[in-house]
């Protein structure tokens, strides 16, 4: 073959086709996050500074913030958000003792034993919330098992109100979220060495003491991720103080319930959902920075 | 092991393990009751109230809505959550917007579930778009997905990248070395977030209830609008059935990857 | 410091038909260095545990310095362990590690900072006393085990294989520390390790264990030069094992008949163990007892060379001489020195 001047330099192997990076593949799930969560919730959040209006649900009007005032200024309002918190902070503390006990107990169980303990541990998440609060409802109603109980026992006379009081509120609540502050301490439990708390004990550590000095300060980071889950969801749950802390619970989320689904009041409402969802993030990223620098100087 | 808390053990297991099955034994028992009220101690074992609860069409009507439901969310939400999690896992990008992205995905778990409804709500109504169940089946494809990611995502960091390269040098393409190597190491796991978001979506209730309208309800409002007016034991044989189908399943997911992964942090 | 008994100690772990520990007893003088010694699952570690306090046995006593201490908690024993993990608590400071055992006993700051600064000084650590576990080296979180443990003036110092996750060159190193300081302080220490070699270098005392049991109790040098079973014969490295008979003062193998070695008590069938390295190899018959053989195989290591010899009888046995030019297929003779020949009961 004569070669020309024109003839074309010998072409290079044709380089392979750069794949797509394999980022673009969150896409659509981004999109679908975008248009059903976040842009919804933010339209909300945009809602609260429009002027209240029962049944009006578009953006028409001023920009105004005389929902947050009226919301902060009137007691029974903002009684609301202090129940909501008290409720919320009384259960995550109770769950934070009870899980870690139950924690503990996973820990020490024997192999043979762990997996029924797990199981019984696990049990209130295995079922579900219509079901576990009817078995509450029976449990701690008027004429419920343990009413009965305390009656033939003589210790009270007049069946004791539990049922539709912030106490039932807490018991539920407490119930269904002691599986989760219990599998996040015994995750840190599982990363602590087992011969280190027998090395307290060979010198001379008291269980308490193993406890305290140890275990407690070596499981911050699970207890942390606990208190945040738990108070999370503590101060989100709808079910269970809607169910069980009667229609006037006075908790936010039936506080929105309420707003939405009886007054009608969008607009009020939406600064209700604004709180909460406010409360939730500047409590979780408390608790975590918090137990970040608890945990700073031995945590790699 | 030796028993570090013997004596604190002692002293609380016993109670402590019969606060969390009380409730649930309550139920079982209310629901053999024979008598109209869940009374205790059971006037004699029946199972009528099982037979009632079966025949009653608001329960069943609304246990295929939820069935469905769930069935669609988790059939959507799954190759969405899964081709997400891949892309946080594999994408080249700075570690800030890997945690962003990781971040923005699991949200939903802490937005309130009444939040999300009711924002659902909001929107669609503002577009004009008030099917009952495009409602519910966005609000459930958001709850499903982040387990899905979760697990998948836990999964695909602990891959171990030299079995692609294995593949890849006995002379796989890359969509064969993903149809033959990747997805099933990975199967597991996204099984495993799918069927945890198969029961979240069923047992949802904070998010459906802004969604469903008069004619479509799930089963779980459909037991909670009944007990406003109704205490009778049909709704303990229900709770019962679903004590019984969410053990089956919650066992069923232990078997294939274990419980406690994906419930911890 | 105390002397330290163990009197038909016997622990059985639930789910096992073997016991951990069978009837095991010894003592563990006063100021003596004392090494358990065998192969994983020998029951030494469980026999370590139970002396700690941190298992019960099922039967047996334990005493110190003739105090009955079975049923005494770990807590109150007074013993300073140095674990195989280590166990270093991970969220405090150098410092505070060493000072936990004082403060458990209630010693007040002052005299605490005080001893802790001695115990950092003798493993030469004082200048790293504000750190984190974490951020020291292997060798140097062994010294602060080590500190930690003998900071409270144990009545005795139990370790587990505390050096086996150390790379050799700085396992050596503190094998030879470990000695130092146990001799200058006097300590009464239990020492719990596979490894024959750390076991021959550190103790005064060597306990073999096999399947729960004491096979052998000697210094070293009994242990090393007069193995009484097969089990320690091996584990102190020695192999070629080969059938023998012994009768009154002969003892005969490979059809072969020599003096009978001193430390050989039984009668009848008994076994010959030939160190390899104790074995020399020639192409001519040498003087005094010899084997004659076929060279198999010739294996260049460096130092030595490992040569396998097959026998008349079929049997196989392998010298580790430096290389002395014989090559397979060729006829050889091994001769042995006097050291190198060992015989025990069956």
């Amino acid at each position: 073959m004569a070669l020309t001047d024109t003839a074309p330099p010998p072409q290079a192997q044709p380089a392979p086709r750069k794949p797509l990076s394999p980022a673009w593949l969150t896409l659509p799930g981004l999109c679908f996050l975008v248009f059903v969560l976040l842009l919804p919730v933010g339209w909300l959040m945009a809602l609260s500074l429009k002027p209240s209006m029962p049944g009006a649900f578009t953006m028409e009007g001023d920009w105004t913030i005389a929902n947050y005032l009226r919301f902060f200024s009137q007691p029974f309002y903002y009684s609301t958000l202090i129940k909501t918190l008290w409720v919320s902070a009384l259960t995550t503390g109770i769950t934070a003792v009870l899980g870690y006990a139950l924690a503990l107990i996973i820990w020490t169980a024997s192999p043979a034993k762990r997996g029924w303990v797990v199981l019984i541990v696990l049990s209130p998440l295995l079922v579900s919330i219509v079901a576990r609060t009817y078995g509450w409802m029976i449990m701690l109603g008027d004429r419920g098992i343990l009413n009965q109980a305390l009656l033939g026992l003589g210790l009270i006379e007049e069946p004791i109100q539990i049922m539709y009081t912030a106490g039932a509120v807490i018991i539920g609540l407490v119930h269904v979220f002691v599986p989760f502050m219990a599998l996040c301490v015994l995750t840190s439990l599982e990363k602590i060495d087992p011969k280190v708390p027998e090395a307290a004990m060979t010198f001379g550590a008291s269980r308490w003491a193993v406890l305290r000095r140890i275990l407690l300060p070596l499981t911050v980071p699970g207890l942390a991720s606990g208190l945040t889950i738990v108070f999370s969801l503590s101060i989100s749950s709808y079910v269970t103080p809607a169910l069980m802390g009667g229609p006037r619970s006075g908790m936010l989320t039936t506080f929105i319930y309420q707003q939405f689904a009886v007054t009608l009041d969008w607009r009020f409402g939406a600064v209700l959902v604004t709180l909460l969802l406010a409360l939730t993030l500047l409590v979780l990223t408390s608790i975590l920075a918090l137990a970040a620098r608890m945990t700073a100087k031995w945590s790699k | 092991m030796s028993p570090y808390f013997t004596l604190f053990r002692r002293a609380g297991t016993a109670a402590l393990f019969a606060f969390l099955l009380a409730p649930l034994v309550a139920v079982i028992i209310v629901s053999v009751n024979a008598g109209a009220t869940p009374k205790f101690p059971p006037e004699g074992f029946s199972l009528r109230w099982y037979g009632a609860a079966l025949a009653n069409p608001a329960f069943t009507g609304s246990a295929l809505t939820s069935l469905v439901l769930a069935a669609l969310a988790t059939a959507i939400g799954t190759p969405l959550g899964v081709a997400a999690a891949f892309g946080i896992a594999r994408g080249k990008m700075p570690s800030g917007l890997r945690g962003l992205l990781e971040a923005t995905f699991l949200s939903p778990l802490i937005v309130p579930g009444i939040v999300i409804g009711v924002a659902l709500l909001v929107t669609l109504s503002t577009a004009g778009l008030r099917d009952a169940w495009l409602r519910l089946t966005l609000g459930h494809v958001l709850l499903v997905v982040p387990y899905v990611i979760r697990t998948s995502l836990a999964a695909l960091q602990s891959f171990d990248p030299s079995l692609e390269e294995a593949a890849h040098t006995l002379g796989a393409s890359r969509a064969k070395i993903l149809t033959r190597v990747t997805l099933p190491v990975l199967k597991p796991a996204i099984f495993a977030g799918a069927a945890f978001g198969f029961i979240i979506s069923f047992d949802d209730a904070a998010v459906s209830i802004f969604l469903i309208d008069s004619s479509t309800s799930t089963l779980p409002l459909a037991i909670m609008s009944y007990m406003q007016y109704n205490f009778d034991p049909s709704i303990a044989a229900i709770s019962s059935m679903l004590i019984a189908i969410t053990l089956a399943g919650a066992l069923f997911i232990e078997r294939v990857f274990g419980l406690k992964k994906f419930l911890g942090n | 410091m105390a002397q330290v008994t163990l009197s038909r100690i016997t622990k059985r772990y639930p789910g096992s038909d073997t016991p951990a520990v069978d009837d095991v007893s010894m003592t563990i003088p006063k100021g003596s260095f004392t090494t358990l010694l065998g192969p994983s699952g020998c029951g030494k570690s469980s026999t370590l545990r139970i002396v700690a306090g941190l298992s019960k046995p099922d039967f047996g006593t334990l005493q110190m310095d003739g105090r009955d201490i079975t049923h005494l908690s770990a807590a109150k024993r007074n013993i300073g362990m140095v674990f195989q993990s280590l166990a270093l608590f991970p969220h405090m400071t150098v410092a505070q590690n060493v000072a936990f055992g004082l403060e458990m006993r209630g010693m007040g700051r002052s005299e605490r900072e005080a001893k802790v600064a001695r115990a950092l000084d003798i493993v030469e650590l004082g200048h790293l006393a504000a750190r984190h576990p974490h951020q020291l080296s292997g060798g140097q979180q062994q010294r602060v085990a080590l500190a930690r443990a003998l900071v409270v003036e144990p009545s005795i110092l139990i370790l587990d294989e505390p050096f086996s996750a150390l790379d050799r060159k700085l396992r050596e190193t503190m094998q030879i520390e470990l000695y130092r300081i146990t001799r200058e302080l006097g300590i009464t220490a239990m020492f719990v390790t596979h490894d024959q070699e750390e076991a021959l270098t550190l103790s005064d005392s060597i306990v073999v264990m096999n399947q729960g049991r004491i096979e052998q109790q000697g210094t070293p040098r009994e242990i090393y030069g007069a193995p009484r079973t097969r089990f320690t014969a091996e584990f102190m490295g020695l192999s070629n094992f080969l059938p023998a008979r012994c009768s009154s003062g002969a003892l005969s193998f490979e059809g072969l008949t020599t003096a009978r070695p001193e430390t050989l008590e039984a009668e009848g069938d008994c076994t010959v163990a030939l160190r390899p390295e104790g074995l020399s190899l020639s192409s001519t018959r040498p003087e005094g007892a010899a084997l004659k053989g076929h060279l198999a195989e010739a294996i260049y290591q460096g130092a030595s060379t490992a040569y396998t010899l097959d026998l008349p009888s079929g049997r196989r046995i392998t010298a580790r001489t430096p290389d002395c030019g014989l090559q397979p297929g060729q006829e050889a003779w091994v001769s042995w020195t006097p050291g190198a020949l060992h015989a025990f009961a069956a």
